[in-house]
């Protein structure tokens, strides 16, 4: 017994002062998977001090660099996913890979969804010629990839409750809805596929069909935005596909940005090929002489669809608004658009605020 | 400083012990003191001053009564012990209690007072208690006088209890502080339930506390009934695993150290009365509040009922500054009031079962105040988990019920003998030895990985 004792007394301690050492050990200082950056060492001050942050950061340095973390947290999510646990970090766990974003009525801003509905009625008002897009989210449409029994909002009733505005309402639900079987939504992020965009913009423009595309695939290898908060436990992989019009050649004469970015197919968040990512404002102008031009607020979830729009106007301008500081009514002033259209996923306008910066225009 | 982080794990622990042990015997309370200072000033560099202060004061009473009542004076000794006890539970009070008593008083008299934000110093609730408890043994005789300054400082800085508990009675202890027997099996048995206690903390209760959590978070209105019986019953878990663990590990550590603690839970959920319960729950502070509270007011001698009713109001005051932790311990009172006057006189004949049952239903509405942030809270809660507005049961309760049903059953079965029978039955074998140190091992590798867990941060760019 006696032995037993001091071997096990030494095994433990000498884990404990191997784990300490691998913290110093830990070359990377950037995480791939969390997409950000590693805690670094602090530096010392007695302000740090006295109000305790020096000691935080350290503990936050210690914490970072946990020799092999990935493959702890890996057993975590393991553990705990064969225990029967459905979901991980508000997402959860479906069938067939499939990852949903976890959204209920715990999590869900019911009040600033309303808000931000009717902040787009009013403007409309002012516009008339505005348009929304609500996409809806994949637990809504792949209900049946989700868990049975897993909470979720009622997003049926928050659509009646946009239909019901006076701005014209583009319906993708019922469209979603028959192609439910096939790949609209990434299966890792919260995003819809290339081709769920194409469904959306068929709802709306009517004359568009697959076969006026080349489809090609541009990456075999997308873990998105969901995967990561589940690390470890769902080897699936998704597929991105960009569609180019086959009588496309030169369409666009100029933009201030591209439609791809292939570049960023190299990092974590390949989505971002799509437009480079989100910033304030993105013009393209085209070679079609029509003289329409749309004017289009967005989220992610447009970087996707914009393709498509490309041979349907002379010019288009393209406006995020979390990242827009202009005076929006003089800016609609200044480029006059012939049409207006409001894209967002349910997921992103219920937590938006920026779209509060249209309300109390002149 | 927490036990359940990597600093305490990695770095802390290993360097404390192995000083521990390199130095001399002399040295190591003074080691052990500068150990625990640097812990508790990890957490709280600044109000460590408040605690010299409340052992330096303590100490000096101790000697003062000891001089007055060599000296012969009658009174003095009193007095001074009178000082004491106003001393810490005043700096209790200012530091714990005083804007509580501001809110009130501004709610009663409609007017507000300026006051500012004080922020309660980690730990105050145990070593103003543990400091109390010396001076009132000091006074009785029950305890040799401490001379030494620095050992009396260890005894209240003592790392392994100072943040959260046990509540250890200077008279428990003082032996062990004089001189202890340290050895490879007292360290190993440490280690062993510093294991169980951690995976206690970090995989169970976090774990069923998730659950709770995200049922606190159900808007009211769409709370089921046995939803909401759900997250009281997670709470139940989580707040038993959480302290339990938590008491194990200081346990274990003391252990490491020599020292021998005693214990503070005793499978509460067994209880099979209200009175049984407080037997085996948080142990030292019943203990405490029953040998310096309720036996001076004259125990079960004199109005018995009464001094229930006392010693209650303030174990469930001393748990927070707030009214429903007082509702939470009057409801124990009260019950316990009953048990003694009318339930345990008659010693009715109810199986075993349906005791647990009758015990453990009481305990969980008592938790239910315990949880509410207030009291309406707690109410309307109650009001759920009896059916009033609210269906039997819904989607949110087989979610639960499926995700988390194996973790449910798992904390069941471990707050019970279970475990502990079926391995006295396999003890014998020849095997167990290794294959029990590999358990331990297994268990403190999945501590590590829920820890690891935790402090996964990916950045959110899905809002962007």
């Amino acid at each position: 017994m006696k032995k037993w004792d001091k071997y096990f007394t030494i095994l433990f301690f000498s884990i404990l002062v191997f784990l300490a050492v691998g913290i110093f050990f830990e070359a990377e200082d950037f995480s791939y998977k969390e997409n950000r950056y590693l805690a670094e060492y602090p530096k010392f001050s007695w302000d740090k001090f006295y109000d305790s942050s020096y000691m935080t950061e350290v503990e936050e340095f210690i914490d970072d660099h946990l020799w092999e973390r990935e493959g702890w947290i890996y057993l975590k999510n393991s553990l705990e996913s064969i225990s029967g646990k459905r979901d991980i970090e508000n997402v959860y766990l479906g069938k067939e890979g499939y990852l949903f974003e976890k959204m209920t009525s715990s999590n869900f801003n019911y009040e600033n969804f309303k808000q931000n509905i009717q902040i787009i009625e009013e403007f409309s008002k002012k516009y008339p010629n505005t348009s929304f897009l609500l996409v809806p989210s994949k637990g809504y449409i792949l209900k049946d990839k989700l868990h049975s029994f897993a909470p979720y909002i009622d997003e049926e009733e928050l659509f009646k409750i946009s239909k019901q505005k006076s701005f014209q309402f583009i319906d993708v639900v019922p469209t979603f809805l028959e192609h439910q079987s096939e790949y609209i939504y990434y299966k890792t992020d919260h995003h819809w596929t290339t081709l769920g965009a194409f469904y959306a913009y068929q709802t709306w423009k009517k004359q568009a069909f697959k076969e006026d595309y080349t489809w090609t695939l541009k990456s075999d290898n997308f873990k998105g935005s969901l995967d990561s908060k589940v690390l470890g436990i769902n080897n699936t992989q998704d597929e991105i596909w960009i569609a180019n019009d086959k009588s496309d050649d030169e369409l666009i004469k100029n933009s201030t940005r591209d439609l791809y970015d292939f570049e960023k197919l190299k990092e974590k968040d390949q989505y971002q090929l799509f437009l480079g990512g989100n910033t304030g404002e993105v013009t393209f102008e085209t070679n079609q002489n029509n003289k329409k031009s749309l004017l289009l607020f967005k989220d992610s979830f447009a970087n996707s669809f914009i393709p498509f729009l490309i041979k349907d106007y002379q010019y288009i301008y393209i406006i995020d608004l979390r990242y827009f500081n202009q005076d929006i009514a003089s800016y609609i002033e200044k480029v006059h658009p012939t049409e207006i259209l409001f894209l967002y996923g349910i997921n992103n306008l219920t937590d938006d605020l920026a779209i509060h910066k249209l309300q109390n225009m002149e | 400083m927490l036990f359940s982080s990597f600093i305490f794990l990695f770095f802390f622990l290993p360097i404390t012990v192995l000083c521990y042990y390199l130095v001399p015997k002399k040295i190591r309370n003074i080691l052990l003191l500068l150990a625990s200072i640097f812990f508790y000033m990890w957490g709280e560099p600044v109000y460590i001053l408040i605690m010299f202060f409340s052992t330096f004061f303590d100490y000096i009473n101790g000697l003062l009564i000891e001089y007055f009542r060599k000296k012969n004076h009658k009174n003095l000794p009193k007095i001074v012990l009178i000082i004491s006890v106003i001393g810490n539970l005043g700096i209790l009070f200012f530091f714990k209690y005083s804007s509580f008593l501001i809110e009130n008083i501004e709610a009663l008299f409609h007017f507000s007072i300026e006051f500012p934000e004080i922020i309660m110093p980690i730990g105050i609730s145990f070593y103003t208690f543990q400091t109390m408890s010396y001076t009132i043994d000091v006074y009785k005789g029950e305890v040799p006088v401490q001379k030494n300054l620095l050992d009396f400082a260890t005894y209240v800085l003592l790392f392994p209890q100072l943040i959260a508990g046990p509540i250890v009675k200077y008279q428990d202890v003082y032996k062990d502080l004089k001189e202890r027997k340290e050895s490879f099996e007292k360290m190993s048995s440490g280690i062993k339930r510093f294991i169980v206690g951690l995976f206690k903390k970090v995989v169970l209760a976090n774990s069923i506390g998730e659950i709770f959590e995200a049922i606190t978070l159900i808007p009211l209105e769409e709370l089921s009934v046995l939803t909401a019986w759900l997250g009281a019953i997670a709470y139940t878990f989580q707040i038993y695993y959480d302290f339990s663990g938590y008491s194990d590990m200081a346990i274990g550590l003391g252990k490491m150290f020599g020292f021998t603690f005693k214990e503070n839970f005793n499978f509460p959920y067994l209880a099979t009365t209200v009175t049984d319960f407080w037997r085996r729950w948080h142990i030292s502070l019943s203990s405490w509040f029953k040998e310096y509270v309720y036996i001076p007011l004259g125990g079960n001698k004199k109005h018995q009922s009464i001094n229930l009713l006392i010693v209650w109001t303030l174990t469930g005051l001393w748990h927070g500054a707030s009214w429903n932790f007082v509702v939470w311990g009057i409801y124990f009172g009260v019950l316990l009031i009953l048990e003694k006057k009318f339930w345990l006189k008659k010693q009715i004949k109810i199986s075993p079962f349906w005791q647990h049952i009758y015990t453990m239903f009481l305990v969980i509405i008592g938790w239910v105040f315990f949880f509410s942030p207030n009291l309406t809270a707690a109410l309307q809660y109650l009001a759920k988990m009896f059916g009033i507005h609210a269906p039997l049961y819904d989607s949110y309760t087989i979610y639960f019920w499926i995700s988390s049903g194996v973790l449910l059953i798992l904390c069941i079965v471990l707050s019970t003998k279970i475990l502990k029978k079926g391995i006295l039955k396999i003890k014998n074998s020849k095997f167990f030895i290794p294959c029990s140190y590999l358990g331990y091992l297994g268990l403190f590798v999945i501590t590590l990985s829920f820890l690891a867990g935790a402090t996964y941060n990916p950045f959110l760019y899905f809002r962007f």
